[in-house]
């Protein structure tokens, strides 16, 4: 699991306000620096990555919602994040399903191989079928202007 | 998944540091609400949603953790080792459930009993790990408990001379 962004210029001294707006901003550049590599699709951890970065940014928003008016516009906000993090998650739960039967398959008797063989192909079928909602929603994040958006209303 | 609890109480334009116990004080209390149903290992859906609370807190923790000194940094510790353990008990979960949908899938279809052997083969390997998984989490909850965990975590968090208790909503 990547280690979480340090976030600049928060202090306990400083009021809960402007390092909740410090902290969310940072959280939602480093979920959207891993978007490449999970498009991409070819190394699993960047969809491990993007979502559990998503998580932290889920669980900065929450615990500080009452920070954040209008609530209909941070709402709106937070189901996005928390698309992001559902629609990862369908493809992640594969990725490591795949992963471990990949290396479980080898350690069976040869006569039993064929059968984790056979579902490791099933898994990967369904793999590349939960890769295209995924496409669909980055593209309409781009279409909504998602990032500028969130940026401009938490931005400090 | 269960909601996560709210802390009330919260002062966007109070310190970091004031708002920090009020929030972690909830996140702590939150996690403990699971306290008596994961004593049962066939509770899957209350080992999740303590995995789930556990989480919650840890990531809470990471974000507070500029207002407490380095003993915090154990307790952050002690959290990130229980989220593992909690995780390999919900992996072996979803690959037990995994590979019995998929051997139902091939009973239904009257197919391949060649892929039957290979299903049969794990399946009782993950149920094994499974149950020495959950007793390795427990053994490590109990030692917890009997360390007087909970108290000490709130007193961290809270600071020795403590606050009020917060209220909460679910």
């Amino acid at each position: 699991m990547a280690k979480a962004l340090a976030v600049k210029d928060i202090a306990p001294e400083k009021n809960l306000e402007e390092c909740a707006r410090r902290i969310i901003t940072t959280r939602l550049h480093e979920m959207m620096s891993f978007r490449e590599g999970v498009i991409d699709g070819t190394d699993i951890e960047y969809v491990h990555d993007m979502r559990v970065a998503s998580r932290r940014l889920r669980a900065a928003m929450r615990n500080f919602a009452d920070c954040f008016a209008p609530k209909k516009e941070f709402r709106r906000h937070l189901k996005q994040v928390e698309r992001i993090t559902s629609t990862l998650g369908g493809v992640r739960d594969l990725d490591v399903l795949i992963d471990r039967f990949q290396k479980d398959v080898l350690t069976v008797p040869v006569d039993a191989q064929i059968g984790v063989q056979n579902l490791i192909g099933h898994l990967q079928t369904e793999r590349k079928a939960q890769r295209t909602p995924m496409f669909k929603m980055f593209e309409e994040l781009d279409k909504s202007n998602f990032e500028e958006k969130f940026l401009r209303f938490f931005e400090v | 998944m269960a909601k996560a609890w709210k802390a009330k109480g919260i002062h966007p334009q109070l310190s970091y540091r004031w708002n920090a116990q009020v929030i972690l004080a909830v996140k702590i209390q939150e996690v403990y609400s699971w306290a008596e149903s994961i004593q049962n290992p066939d509770n899957i859906k209350e080992l999740h949603n303590l995995r789930i609370s556990v989480k919650r807190l840890r990531y809470s923790m990471e974000f507070f953790a500029i207002n407490y000194g380095e003993e915090f940094k154990d307790f952050l510790k002690v959290l990130a080792d229980l989220q593992e353990q909690l995780g390999d008990i919900h992996d072996c979960d979803v690959v037990e459930s995994v590979l019995s949908d998929h051997l139902q899938s091939l009973q239904d279809k009257g197919e391949a009993e060649v892929d039957a052997l290979g299903i049969n083969a794990l399946l009782p390997r993950y149920r094994e790990m499974r149950e020495a998984k959950y007793q390795a989490f427990l053994q490590r909850w109990k030692a917890l408990e009997e360390a007087d965990f909970k108290v000490q975590f709130l007193k961290i968090v809270t600071g020795e001379s403590g606050t009020e208790a917060p209220s909460q909503e679910v």
